[in-house]
């Protein structure tokens, strides 16, 4: 009699996919509410004019794709947005630093920023038609405008968060200043910087609506307008679903971005954590013994 | 010999306005290893990131000679510091100057000298303890430095992986002869690597004692002439304890 590994004597276990089961709780409440919907219709709690059905608005979503209206409206929301995004969140990002690093930019522009931050975005609009006319430049302004906040704030936030210690590692070993800030600072402050550029994102869908409806001729908050003045809830219903759709899919990307660059963490995100804790569970399996 | 000399000449250091050293004053030898010990909070830790240029005297002064050039000062902080988002021989290579292969064959062989020939791939988090000290320890033996500055380095490692790392220790110095400057709270630890012990104490803290450790190398952790040595330190250590007499 002695001791062996247990696993000799055990058929191998397999790993069952989880893959399946989170798709379906993915999907669960968006089918949930669309069964709703349909119910509702169907024991006419709404109205067909006020609230079209399900299948109507599929039928004008593909109608206005065949007429290649929806890829209009969509190209023109998404040139908008990234522009605008890009124009917001690139000097947003660099100032952030640059305030993260220095007291006396913070104590410069610091101030100003976050009294820009307290005005609610809408009340720029009159003064942006005023300075800009009614055309794109003041569109594309009031959209880097909120694109810029939220990115300005997390960058700075996530330059204040790096590990002191760690700037201190290349202090000690004499790295010049250029070398800590790209090396240590710029890496250390990323999580923050992410988080901005995704919210940053996530505001500029949200101001190329308001954009849109303010005297624009295209987009999908032109067609959001234009759905209301003709009374076509479809039509506003399939703007909507699309908004819906390219917001989903944009921060999907950069969520995988992220992802990406930050998958040296150790947090209940990264997906290798879980990785570890599966193979600590199969070391620990291995490692038991048994007596027969 | 590679080891710098180092001369402390009436160092006085205040953090917040509070005064934590006054009238240090002290000299290393090129390849010689001083261990710095006192009561927690002395201000152990406060000298050596003076000797690493990481906080100013105000008054008094520290030189470093055949070291002071930049990258032949090497700290060991009391946690390894690795760089997160760095592979383990990435963050040995990230602190070296040169082109970018030569960067990379010394982490490599900085962290083969310390057994970590199979983790240079891993990210910090996913080492031990006593690995990611290890690693801390490769970056800065891969910096080839005249000084090294150990600031209890082993303190947050268990007993065995503390005598491991210590006897590394003992051996690259061995090999590379650089100066160490070696800050611990373990009188074992000063015995086993230091050429002498220089006990600090009183507040501010000055210099209250200094002992030489005449063992011959390589140590053994069951030399009598440590074990007698050992006595006398804990004596001066209790001392600088105690209140002082009217």
């Amino acid at each position: 009699m002695g001791l062996h590994p247990s696993s000799q004597g055990c058929a191998e276990t397999r790993t069952r996919s989880l893959w399946p089961s989170r798709l379906l709780l993915q999907l669960a409440l968006p089918l949930g509410l669309l069964a709703l919907w349909w119910f509702a219709l169907q024991r006419q709690w709404v109205r067909p004019y006020q609230l079209p059905a399900p299948a109507t608005v599929l039928a004008t979503l593909q109608e206005m794709l065949q007429r290649g209206e929806l890829q209009m409206h969509v190209i023109a929301t998404i040139g908008r947005t990234l522009t605008s995004y890009l124009l917001g969140a690139v000097p947003a990002v660099m100032l952030g630093v640059a305030s993260g690093l220095s007291p006396a930019i913070r104590a410069g522009v610091d101030p100003t920023i976050q009294g820009i931050r307290a005005v609610p975005s809408l009340a720029w609009v009159p003064l942006f038609l005023l300075w800009f006319g009614i055309g794109e430049q003041a569109r594309l302004l009031l959209i880097a405008l909120g694109a810029f906040l939220p990115v300005y704030l997390n960058t700075v936030a996530g330059v204040e968060s790096v590990d002191r210690r760690l700037v201190e590692v290349g202090r000690a070993y004499g790295l010049p200043s250029s070398a800590i800030t790209f090396r240590i600072v710029l890496p250390g402050s990323l999580p923050g910087i992410l988080t901005g550029l995704r919210s940053g994102l996530g505001m500029a869908w949200m101001f190329v609506v308001a954009a849109e409806l303010i005297a624009a001729s295209n987009g999908l908050g032109f067609l959001l307008i234009d759905g209301q003045s003709t009374m076509r809830p479809d039509r506003v219903l399939a703007a909507i679903i699309t908004f819906a759709f390219l917001g989903r899919a944009s921060d999907a990307g950069l969520a995988a971005i992220e992802r990406y660059m930050l998958r040296w963490r150790d947090t209940l995100g990264t997906p290798d954590s879980s990785q570890r804790k599966q193979s600590l569970s199969s070391t620990l399996k291995a490692d038991r013994v048994s007596v027969p | 010999m590679n080891g710098a000399s180092v001369a402390v000449c009436n160092l006085g250091i205040a953090l917040t306005s509070r005064p934590i050293l006054s009238k240090v004053s002290f000299e290393v030898s090129p390849g010689e290893i001083l261990a710095v010990i006192g009561p927690s909070g002395i201000g152990k830790s406060t000298l050596l990131r003076a000797l690493a240029g990481l906080v100013s005297a105000r008054e008094g002064d520290v030189s470093v000679r055949n070291g002071a050039e930049r990258g032949r000062i090497a700290v060991v902080f009391q946690e390894p510091r690795l760089l997160p988002w760095l592979r383990v021989a990435d963050n040995v290579a990230f602190v070296l100057q040169g082109p970018r292969q030569q960067r990379k064959g010394r982490a490599s062989a900085a962290l083969a000298s310390v057994r970590l020939q199979d983790s240079e791939g891993a990210w910090p988090r996913q080492l031990s303890g006593g690995m990611a000290q290890r690693a801390a320890l490769a970056r800065a033996l891969a910096t080839a430095p005249h000084l090294l500055l150990l600031d209890e380095p082993f303190a947050s490692v268990d007993a065995l992986t503390r005598m491991e790392l210590q006897e590394y220790v003992a051996a690259l110095w061995r090999e590379h002869e650089f100066t160490v400057v070696l800050v611990t709270h373990d009188i074992d630890e000063a015995l086993y690597l230091a050429d002498r012990i220089l006990v600090l104490g009183g507040d501010p803290a000055s210099v209250h004692a200094e002992l030489e450790v005449p063992i011959p190398r390589p140590r053994s952790r069951t030399n009598p002439q440590m074990l007698a040595l050992r006595e006398p330190l804990l004596r001066t250590l209790a001392e600088t304890l105690s209140p002082p007499t009217p």
